[in-house]
This record gives structure tokens, C-alpha cells and sequence, in this order.
């Protein structure tokens, strides 16, 4: 539900018992002005039937049905005085008993008494009710289609720095460096809430550049120590009276050496897909370079004795950066060699759709989904480093191709598709 | 052959220079761009090392006056960043090779001679070591005057070893030189192994002699006594 129906809502509830109370209010305040009147009027028809009285008609005469004029002949008062009270009398226009106004007065005329009563009909109460109970409702409903009316300008205009600043969230990339703009918004809580926006995003893509060199800077300068200590193992191997556990010794720190420079040339190759650094969109014969590369990894396979089974369509090409595409296609050659069992195979299929690599090996102990995460290996003891798929994934994800893994139980084997 | 190495690391250099020194190259050193022009407007070099980040300036711009001035030298790049576009702009702007930080040293000296060999034009270009002969131009391999027929890793290891001949070469550094990137994890002892072992067969039976040395746990060294 929108913040502006909601709103709505409660200011409709509100009214509506504002309306009622009102109502009731109105209807009240109404009776008794007629009440009022009535009185008035009545008291008018008193003092009219004195007057004619005074002039000497005779009051019997005036006597009717619904005036009675007595005369008091014992009585003296002071004052003209009168009596007001309601009355159930039949109304001829409504055909019904109803509630009127009737007056009781004793007026002195020429020093006698008279008793003058005489009644009025009243508005009557239900239509009163009604009355006001109907001004009340179209009253509402003409509020209700405003407010509907308003609350669409509202929310278009009012709303409006609220919703462009929601849509820039949206839209905002650490990528893209651009820190959300302050809003110029004349609503203070939409400006405070934009100027803390920019301030945040400014902030995270200030934070975000200082990692992303950090982690370049690390790549790059972490490069030449490595070359130095490595160089230092090469010389100190060539040294003639070293003893054969001293050369194991150095063997091993140059393997640590290797590895280390291997992830960290892995993980600046993930930055350098991040960044976009490899945006170029060639056409490229995908059939041309997978078989390049199995000419060029013939030998390992042949060494681990693995049954090949080629299924390459010629003339497959794709859009994608070259570089690119020769990484993803060489990791998952190679994975498909590398977390192979002897005597095992490999089955590569390339067709205008898919390329789908598998090859035999024991069911993972990571779950699939986590299999394309930076550092995740199906055996954690494995000497591999566990960035191959990342980079496979990532660079599919940069390429507009889908991948999936799954392991396929009956053949026991690991398969890896590739969707174009 | 005389080589100019223009490095800004001190360690670095002094390490590249001793190995190379010890395989008879005559080295000289520059620590930046300024230093290493002065010194190639003097001397002249068969192959230049050359470092893309200089202190005060980048290898490209060195790169460019070579070419601009006509210095007829091998260049290879070393660089630090593994990127593809430093590599391309110097292949493009005339480098021979291109090699990026860390590097075993028994690679850079093969590839230097690589270079240096492809540069030669005019000399004797035959890879020799006693009485294996290797042309470089046609893969053509002989023991004795006799013809070896060898895989293309088979030849790629031998050039590699007599490269670097009376030196130990780690297995690490023979798979990462025949199958570079690749061999991350893969049992790259095992497939040295194997194509070790179908070199010297080959060799062998061809009536070669064998100088393939196993240091025990470490790697080989091919060498003339054992």
C-alpha cells in the first residue's frame, strides 16, 4: 500500500467520525433554532390574538380548532407570561399525530385575564435527521473524491523528490563512481534525506575506490618482492655445495613463491573483469580457439590417460572479448584435467548454444551454488586454488552467458555448461 | 652478448645480473629512464631488459626512443602488471617478448636467448650442446647428425634445458615454461616426469648421449657430467 493511500485512509477515518459527531452537532444546534422560531412565532400569534382582542373582537370567535382563548376573570397578573411545551397533535399535510410547539399564555387585556394557547408545527425531527444526516454524506463522499483527486496530484508532485530520489538508489552503481546528486527538493525532510543519500554514496564509492587500489596496488607491488625471492631461490639452487634437504627446503619456499604469485595474478585478473578492463566485443570462432587448445593440452591428457570425446561443430563463434573468452575456455579445459581421476574422460560438446564440458571425478563436497565463490574447492585439501570457476563465472556473467554445474550421479561425472 | 638491464629494483637486478653474468652474458645496469637513455645513445646491446614502471617515467617511452633512434637490440619487456595491454602496446610498439614479474630466472635467460637468437640474423642460428644440434627455424633436432623426431613439448624442453645447461631447473619452473599458466595445480611433477622420460628415451635411442641429471626431489639438470 502506497504512504499516500495509508495516509488517506486515516484522514478518511477521521473524517468520518468528524462527520458524525458534526452531524449530530448540526442536528442539534438546527433544532433548537427552529425550536427558537417557533416559540417567536407563536408568541406573535399570541400577541396578534390580543391585539384583535384589544380591537374588540370577540375571542370566542377566534377560538378555533387549533387556538383555545379563555377568559380568567378571577385571575390578575402581574405580567403577561407564557408557557412553552411540545405537543403530540395531528398534522394534516402528513396525515399523522406528530410532535409540535404549542404556547400556554395568560395575557392581560383591559385588565383581564386571558388564557391563550395555540400550537405550531415543527420541522419535523426526522426530516431534520435526515436532513442533516444526508448533507453530512454528500458532504463526505465530496470529500473523499478530493481527497482521492488530491492524493494523485500529491503524490505526483509533493512525492516527487521522494520518488527520484528512491529511483537513483536504484539505479546507483559503485561501478559507475557517480555519488546520488543532493536534491534541490523545497520539502526539508526529502532534502535531508537526499543530502544523507549523497553523503553515503559519496562515501561508499570513496571507500570502494581506496579497496579497489589497495587491492591493485597490493597486486602490482607485491609482484617485485615476489620476483626478488624468487630470484634469491634460483641463485641460491645453483649454489654447488648445497645438500640435498637444503634443495628441498628451497623447492618448497620457490612452490609457496608460485602460488602466491598465482592467486594474486588471479584475483587482479577478478578486478580487472570488475573494472571492465576487458570490454571489447569481437566475433569470435570459438570452434577455432577449443581446438587449438586441445592441440595444446593433448599431452597432458594423453599422460593421465583420459578418454577423450571430442564434439566440436566447426564455424561456433560468439560476441565476446577475446582475452576473455580464452581464459574461460582454458580454465574449463583445464579444471576438466586437472579434478580428473586416472583412467578417467573428458567429453567436450560445442554447439551454436552450448558448450558443455564435463569429465569424469568424485561427487563434490561443496554444494553446486557455492562451487563458483572465490576460494571454494570440492576438496578443501586440494592444492588448487579454488579461483578458476570464480574467473569462469564472472567472466560469463561480464560475457551475457549462463552457467550451470551439476553433477551428474550415474556417471559419476562433473558437467559444466555454458549457454551462449 | 652484451645486455643492458633497466630495472628500478635493486634486488631484482643484482639477481638478474648474477645469473646471466654466470652464464657468461655481459650485463649492464640502469635504475631509470634517464640512465638507461644516456646509456643507449653510447653503447650498443644485444638484447635490452626493460622494466615498464620507472621511477621517472614508463618503459613504453624508453621503448619508443629505441625504436625512433633505429637501435637494432632485442627487447624484452618485464613488467609487473599481467596486463594484456601493456603486453600488446609493447609487442606493437616492437618488443621482442614479453615476460611479467615474478619470473623464474631460468625462464627470463631462456627467453633472452630466444630473443637474442631471433635478432641474429646474420650469425650462426644452431642451438648447440655437444653433439645435439637444435635449428631453431625449422624444429629440426639431431643427435650426432642424427635426426630426433620430437613433440613439440619434447623440443620446447630441450631448447629450455640447454638454455640453461650445468643449471638446476626446479620442476615448477620446467611445467610453468611449457604449459605457462596452466599448470596451477596440475600434477606438474608427474607430467614432467613423463616427458623427461620420453626425451631421454629418444635421445638414447637415437644413440645420444644422455646428459638429463635427476636431483633427487628437486628437479633436473642437464649437463655433460653427471
Amino acid at each position: 500500500m502506497k504512504l499516500i493511500h495509508k495516509f488517506l485512509l486515516v484522514y478518511l477515518v477521521i473524517s468520518l467520525l468528524a462527520f458524525g459527531i458534526g452531524g449530530l452537532v448540526t442536528f442539534n444546534i438546527f433544532t433548537e433554532e427552529i425550536e427558537k422560531e417557533t416559540n417567536y412565532e407563536l408568541w406573535r400569534t399570541v400577541r396578534y390574538l390580543g391585539d384583535l382582542i384589544d380591537k374588540g373582537v370577540d375571542h370566542e370567535v377566534l377560538a378555533q380548532q387549533r387556538i383555545k382563548i379563555e377568559k380568567l376573570p378571577g385571575l390578575k397578573l402581574e405580567k403577561d407570561t407564557a408557557y412553552f411545551s411540545d405537543t403530540l397533535a395531528y398534522h394534516r399535510p402528513s396525515r399523522a399525530v406528530i410532535k409540535q410547539r404549542r404556547v400556554d399564555a395568560y395575557k392581560t387585556i383591559r385588565d383581564t385575564t386571558f388564557y391563550i394557547s395555540t400550537y405550531e408545527t415543527l420541522i419535523e425531527p426526522e426530516d431534520a435527521q435526515s436532513g442533516a444526516t444526508r448533507s453530512m454524506i454528500i458532504l463526505f463522499l465530496v470529500l473523499v473524491a478530493s481527497s482521492l483527486v488530491a492524493s494523485f496530484f500529491v503524490s505526483k508532485l509533493l512525492l516527487r523528490p521522494f520518488n527520484e530520489s528512491l529511483q537513483s538508489m536504484n539505479r546507483f552503481s559503485l561501478q559507475k563512481s557517480k555519488p546520488i546528486p543532493p536534491s534541490d527538493s523545497t520539502t526539508k525532510e526529502f532534502r535531508s534525506l537526499n543530502d544523507f543519500v549523497h553523503k553515503m554514496t559519496a562515501k561508499a564509492i570513496k571507500d570502494y575506490k581506496n579497496l579497489k587500489e589497495f587491492g591493485e596496488n597490493l597486486s602490482h607491488e607485491i609482484s617485485t618482492p615476489l620476483a626478488v625471492a624468487s630470484g634469491k631461490l634460483d641463485l641460491l639452487l645453483q649454489e654447488n655445495n648445497l645438500k640435498e634437504e637444503h634443495l628441498s627446503l628451497v623447492a618448497d619456499a620457490q612452490l609457496a613463491i608460485q602460488k602466491l604469485s598465482k592467486i594474486q595474478k588471479s584475483l587482479s585478473l577478478l578486478t580487472k573483469i570488475d573494472n571492465s578492463e576487458f570490454a571489447s566485443m569481437d566475433k569470435i570462432d570459438i570452434s577455432n580457439v577449443l581446438n587449438q587448445l586441445m592441440d595444446e593440452y593433448a599431452d597432458l591428457i594423453a599422460m593421465k590417460q583420459l578418454e577423450l570425446t571430442i564434439n566440436i561443430e566447426d564455424n561456433i563463434s560468439v560476441q565476446a572479448d577475446p582475452v576473455l573468452m580464452d581464459i574461460l575456455l582454458t580454465n574449463l579445459i583445464g579444471n576438466s584435467i586437472k579434478h580428473n581421476i586416472d583412467n578417467g574422460s573428458i567429453s567436450i560438446e560445442l554447439d551454436a548454444k552450448h558448450l558443455v564440458v564435463k569429465n569424469s571425478g568424485d561427487e563434490p563436497d561443496v554444494s553446486p551454488e557455492n562451487f563458483f565463490l572465490r576460494f571454494k574447492k570440492a576438496n578443501q585439501s586440494s592444492d588448487s586454488l579454488g579461483l578458476g570457476l570464480a574467473i569462469v563465472k564472472k567472466i560469463c556473467d561480464i560475457s551475457d552467458f549462463g552457467i550451470t554445474y551439476s553433477y551428474l550421479v550415474e556417471e559419476k561425472a562433473h558437467q559444466l555448461q555454458v549457454v551462449f | 652478448m652484451k645486455i643492458l638491464i633497466i630495472e628500478d629494483n635493486d634486488e631484482l637486478r643484482a639477481n638478474m645480473m648474477t645469473y646471466l653474468t654466470q652464464e657468461g652474458v655481459l650485463c649492464e645496469s640502469a635504475e631509470n629512464k634517464n640512465k638507461a637513455l644516456e646509456k643507449l645513445s653510447a653503447y650498443e646491446y644485444d638484447v635490452i631488459l626493460l622494466d615498464i614502471m620507472l621511477p621517472d617515467g614508463s618503459g613504453i617511452d624508453v621503448l619508443s626512443s629505441i625504436k625512433s633512434r633505429n637501435i637494432k637490440s632485442g627487447i624484452l619487456i618485464i613488467s609487473a602488471k599481467n596486463s594484456m595491454e601493456d603486453k600488446i602496446e609493447g609487442l606493437d610498439l616492437g618488443a621482442d617478448d614479453y615476460i611479467t614479474k615474478p619470473f623464474f630466472l631460468p625462464e627470463l635467460n631462456a627467453r633472452i636467448k630466444s630473443v637474442f637468437r631471433r635478432k641474429n640474423f646474420d650469425g650462426d642460428n644452431l642451438i648447440r650442446f655437444e653433439d645435439i644440434e637444435i635449428n631453431p627455424d625449422t624444429f629440426e633436432t639431431k643427435t650426432n647428425g642424427k635426426s630426433i623426431d620430437l613433440t613439440r613439448k619434447e623440443y620446447e624442453l630441450l631448447v629450455y634445458f640447454i638454455a640453461n645447461k650445468n643449471r638446476i631447473l626446479t620442476k615448477q619452473s620446467i611445467a610453468e615454461h611449457l604449459w605457462g599458466d596452466f599448470v596451477d595445480s596440475l600434477d606438474s611433477h608427474d607430467f614432467v616426469y613423463q616427458h623427461i622420460k620420453n626425451l631421454r628415451r629418444k635421445i638414447t635411442n637415437s644413440g645420444g648421449q644422455d646428459y638429463l641429471n635427476t636431483i633427487y626431489g628437486m628437479g633436473y639438470k642437464f649437463s655433460k657430467d653427471s
